[in-house]
């Protein structure tokens, strides 16, 4: 922690940080529309702070996804397969 | 005969499936699985403005888009195992996280194939299977599996909110965050999963569908019931609580140093 970092301010750029912060999950997720979109991109370009809110945001995200890859069990195929037959065959 | 899919309706929304399960031809297993939970798999989430016309517009095609008339059963089913069981394993991810056990998982998911394969005749070829499927896996975990399941941290739900949110609005440094990213991206899968099950449920499943499944606001919205304000919220406050506890484990793991300070946000 360097406090004389002048990105300890991060996030307080002054630059309408808060609205930024706000859309960040929005824009990472690209549900901005373009103008919007436009506004929080250029924003983070220009504010370290948020720019290292959305990096970690991005982490988040990307762990999560890697976290959750599920292969189901072998045997649960066939069981679903020999349901839909029953069920098939009942219906008749 | 030939598997007709029809072309796909001009507008992608993914509302308006009505869905009835024909309960009565069902094999009595199947029906008595589904009549402790009957599970109403229509989609009601009201969709407003330029929506609305094209909600109309999806009713009045809705019979020249459903499954040919002349398809028989054989056909039918081996169209469902062709298109439908592709997402059997992403479908069992999203079990696994919503039951957190995988006995559960392997009888929700089954449950859940079972319903849609009942209802496959009634699903319009060239809308969103996948999101349909999503809304009956979902449907039938919150009207069944959920009353069996106690789930401690629910209550807390509406609680946590302010101070977890306060912290993403509290700005450290620039070194300590660029050691928060590194750090959590070092965390392994299993701390991932355990921070979700920790989750209230209405977030995990909203970031589930969100970050793994990556579906759009709109049709999370559809797939939960919800408007997709009620999305944003849970997927916000979800997130933060999400982050925080995965930062306690990457400072639990000495992947990154203690914070410098009590716990943030108290304000």
């Amino acid at each position: 922690m360097n406090e004389n970092d002048p990105s300890a301010t991060a996030g307080n750029c002054g630059n309408n940080c808060a609205d930024a912060l706000d859309r960040l999950w929005e824009y990472l997720d690209a549900e901005l529309g373009a103008p919007d979109a436009e506004t929080v991109r250029a924003h983070l370009a220009e504010c370290e702070g948020c720019l290292e809110e959305y990096d970690v945001d991005v982490v988040v995200k990307t762990i999560v996804k890697r976290g959750c890859q599920e292969a189901a069990p072998d045997g649960l195929r066939l069981k679903i397969h020999e349901q839909l037959t029953v069920m098939r065959i009942t219906q008749d | 005969m030939s598997c007709t899919t029809e072309a796909p309706p001009a507008t992608s929304s993914v509302t308006g499936w009505a869905i009835g399960i024909p309960v009565d031809t069902l094999p009595p297993q199947a029906l008595a699985q589904m009549q402790s939970s009957r599970v109403d798999v229509a989609w009601t989430t009201p969709v407003g403005g330029p929506q609305a016309a094209g909600l109309g517009s999806t009713a009045m095609s809705e019979d020249t888009n459903r499954a040919p008339e002349a398809e028989d059963d054989a056909a039918r089913t081996e169209r469902f195992e062709a298109e439908a069981l592709v997402y059997l394993d992403q479908l069992y991810g999203a079990a696994l996280r919503m039951t957190r056990n995988p006995a559960d998982a392997e009888d929700l998911v089954q449950e859940t194939f079972a319903k849609a394969f009942a209802a496959f005749h009634q699903y319009r070829p060239g809308t969103n299977l996948k999101a349909w499927l999503y809304r009956i896996l979902t449907n039938t975990y919150i009207n069944s599996y959920r009353k069996k399941q106690r789930e401690p941290q629910q209550s807390r739900s509406e609680e946590i909110e302010d101070w977890q949110l306060a912290r993403a609005e509290s700005h450290t440094s620039r070194g300590l965050r660029s050691a928060e990213a590194e750090a959590l991206d070092h965390l392994p899968d299993s701390d991932i999963k355990d921070a979700l099950q920790r989750l209230p449920e209405e977030f995990r499943i909203a970031v589930y569908l969100a970050d793994v499944e990556g579906f759009a606001y709109k049709e999370i919205a559809e797939i939960m019931g919800t408007p997709i304000g009620t999305v944003m919220s849970r997927l916000h406050r979800g997130r933060a609580q999400l982050r925080e506890m995965l930062s306690d484990y990457a400072r639990g793991r000495g992947l990154v140093a203690a914070a410098p300070t009590a716990p943030e946000g108290e304000r």
